[in-house]
Formats: structure tokens, sequence, C-alpha cells
């Protein structure tokens, strides 16, 4: 067969003129609807920031001690957090709004408080490590509105459609359960746009070992192939061939976890494994999350 | 970063644009629809442009929504209309002998995926992996659908010319 042939003919298709005047289109349309995106989400944030002052105001009845670097530019406050287990806390460290003509960025960074470990300092260790990150994100999320506020001008935007956008960050914490014993918890940073830069990190802390738990902390030693085989039970009841949604392993799904794969502890004290958005699956399934029975 | 993601991807399909049209075109036999689905296409990729991970996928990654944007103006005018276009394939069958189709024309009228994955290798240059990556199919199954449409064309090419006679 003479697909050489084919593909002249192929060839041959006119192109209307109308065509780049329509692609130009699109590309603007795209542009209008992610202002439309961006309100959305400053309203999610509008709430957020009701509840942080109610929760600040629970501060003063609680009296909580905890160290807070005050010499910041920018207002910062410390509050109780809801109220949880009876050895170790999570309270919001630091929180602050940066406001700059490139982006707004509302931060929440919580502080991990074991009433007994307080001393020994291994508090310390962790609360250092999240507090890195969250820096590192805001740092990340700074330079790349930079980028996009400049790029935006350079293409012939102004000033006044920049601020429109209204590109926003947050960096905040949500507590995964609580029981006496284990305290889950993730920190996480997301950018109003580009939307992909997202990170997730998970952290259980065991009340009575006072420690960062590991998965082989909670499975024993042949947790890899445990977690292992129940994924990929999990993944095949979704179903077989062309019906099952997950990436096959050839074409970069899953294959096996490891020490440093994320997971958080659920009410029933099962360990819970993250895989991130894009990482198994199509990012239509979103963050994926495999519950292991212990 | 980001942003230079973003003015990656728009490079890409103003100088693209072309080839978009055509393989629309190649579906969809009709300027207003073809133009519908590029355009349809761009808003979406622009529109979800995180999704892109790696910026050297932005071809299969590009590709795949191409194609899902015109198959969908095909199942909506279905449902929508009944047009002579609309009629099964058989129809086109019956004509066939009186006028010798040629290959361009046979593969148009190939069921879906086969259609895709012949347009997709023989046109575009797509590799088989690619294409598993653009139709979302396993590999092997695109292998295998591929020789499928090489017979079925093989068939009706032979099948003319026996009519012919």
């Amino acid at each position: 067969m003479d697909f050489d042939k084919a593909r002249e003919e192929y060839e041959m298709i006119p192109i209307p003129k109308e065509l780049s005047m329509r692609v130009d289109k699109a590309i603007k349309d795209a542009q209008n609807n992610r202002k439309q995106i961006d309100i959305k989400k400053e309203r999610k944030i509008m709430k957020k920031v009701t509840k942080t002052v109610a929760a600040a105001a629970a501060v003063v009845l609680l009296g909580t001690t905890i160290g807070v670097n005050t010499s910041e530019a920018f207002a910062e406050d410390i509050y109780n957090a809801p109220i949880i287990g009876s050895f170790a806390e999570l309270v919001t460290f630091r929180s602050y709004s940066i406001s700059n003509e490139d982006v707004l960025i509302n931060v929440d960074i919580p502080a991990l408080q074991d009433i007994e470990a307080d001393n020994e300092g291994l508090p310390a260790e962790v609360n250092k490590e999240i507090l890195a990150k969250c820096e590192a994100y805001i740092e990340g999320a700074q330079e790349l509105a930079k980028g996009y506020h400049e790029a935006f001008i350079a293409t012939g935007g102004t000033e006044k459609e920049w601020i429109d956008h209204n590109i926003t960050a947050t960096v905040d914490y949500d507590v995964l359960s609580q029981n006496d014993e284990y305290l889950s918890f993730v920190v996480y940073g997301w950018l109003s746009y580009p939307s992909f830069y997202e990170e997730r990190s998970y952290y259980t802390w065991d009340m009575n070992k006072k420690e960062i738990i590991t998965l082989e902390d909670i499975l024993g030693e042949d947790y890899i192939n445990i977690a292992n085989e129940s994924i990929k039970t999990q993944i095949a009841a979704y179903g077989s061939g062309t019906d099952n949604p997950f990436f096959s392993p050839d074409m970069g799904g899953f294959t096996t976890i490891d020490e440093e794969t994320p997971f958080y502890v659920n009410e029933k004290g099962n360990p819970v494994i993250c895989f991130a958005k894009y990482e198994i699956a199509p990012g239509s399934m979103g963050e994926v999350q495999f519950e292991i029975e212990k | 970063m980001a942003e230079e993601n973003y003015q990656k991807i728009v490079d890409y399909i103003l100088a693209n644009q072309d080839k978009f049209y055509r393989l629309a075109y190649s579906y969809l036999h009709n300027k207003e629809n073809s133009l519908d689905a590029v355009q349809n296409a761009v808003y979406q990729a622009l529109s979800h442009y995180q999704d892109l991970r790696h910026i050297q996928k932005v071809n299969t990654w590009f590709y795949r929504i191409l194609v899902h944007e015109s198959l969908e103006i095909i199942r909506k005018n279905k449902r929508e209309t009944l047009s002579w276009d609309d009629l099964p394939e058989e129809s086109y069958e019956e004509t066939g002998f009186l006028q010798s189709e040629s290959l361009y024309e046979e593969v148009n009228h190939l069921e879906e995926p086969l259609q895709s994955i012949i347009k997709l290798h023989y046109y575009e240059g797509f590799t088989l992996k690619e294409i598993s990556l653009i139709l979302e199919l396993n590999e092997n199954t695109v292998k295998s659908k591929l020789y499928r449409g090489l017979e079925m064309l093989k068939k009706k090419l032979k099948g003319e010319v026996a009519y012919g006679f």
C-alpha cells in the first residue's frame, strides 16, 4: 500500500485563512477563563481567613506558649489549631500574608508541639523541616509569579489586567487523624496559577515513641511487599485492560513503593499511601490514595 | 518554569496550527467543524496546560486533546442531526465499486481507533509508543490494531479491483 501517496493527498488539504484568527481567539479565551478561576479561588481564601480570625481569638483563652519569631515585617499571629490529642498538638506557628505587585500569599505554617517531648528537642527537628519546606515553597511561588508577571507585561498585558488576574498562593495544613497513638497531618502549598505548583508533605507523629513514624514502623519489616500487594490488588479492582484508568507499569504506572513514599495514618489506624496527581494515573484522578489494612 | 512552559505551548501551537487543521479535517471533512475542533483543542490545552508536566511531551499531549476534540464533534453531530454523512459505513462500500477509492479515502472510512492510529503513524510520523500516549491505549493494543487496520485496507483495496472487473 502506498502511504506516501495517501500522505500527499492528506497534505493537500487546503488551510483556510480564518485558521490563524480562530487559534488567536482560543488563546485569548483561555486567558480570560483563567481570570474567572482565580476569582473563585480568592473566595475560598476569604473563607479561610475568617476561620483564622476565629482561631486567633482562641489563643487568648488557651494561652499557648511557643516560640514565635515576631521580627517579620508582616503581621504575624499565633493561635491554637482545633483542639487535638492529649500529648501532642499541631499549632499554627506563623500566620501571615505577603502581598506584592506579583502575588498575594496567605501563609499558615504549623508546628508540632509535644508536651513531653518538647524539652528533648525532637519536634524541633520536625518543625525546622516543616518551616524550611514552607519557606522554600513560598520563595518558589514568588519567583513563579514574578516570572509570569514579567512575561504578561512583555507580551502586551497591562498592569490593570494583571491585577485582575489576582494570583494567590496558599500555604496551609490539615490534621488528618488524631487519637491516643498517632497524630497525622499534611502540610501543603498551592498557587492559583499556574496550578501545577502544588506540594503536599505528610507527617505522622507517634504519641508514645515521640517521633515521626515510617511505613516500616507501622507495617513491619516486610512493609514494601505488604503495601505493594495491597496497592496492586486495589488498582486491579478498577478493571482490566483499557478499562483500568491507571497507567500501566511500563508507561510510568505503579511498580513499587519505597521508604520515601508519602503516607498518613487514618482514624482506623491504617496507613494510607498517597500518590501525587499524575504520578501513577491521569491528572483527572487527582491525588490517588490507598488504605493498607494492617 | 511554568510561564516558560505556557509560552512554549503557545509557540508550539502557532507553529503547528496547519497540521492540527489537516488532522481535524481528515476526521470531519468540513471547514467549519474543523476550525471548531482546532479552536476547542487550543482552548482546552491552554486551560489545562498545567497537566503537561514535561514540555518535551507537548506534541503527544496536544494531539491527544486534538483527536479527542475532533471525535467529540463527530459524536455531537451524530446526536443532533442525521445527515447523509452519518449513514452507516456500508453505504460507502456500496458506492465503492463504481469509482475506485484512493487509499487516503479508505483510511477515512476505517473505524476508530484504527483510523487514528494509521493517520498518526503514516501522516504525522508518530511512533507506536507515542500513539499509545495520544490515544491512551496500551502499546501492544496499538500495534495489533494497526495490523488489523492494514489488513482491512488491503482487503478493501483488493475488493475494489475485483469489483472493477
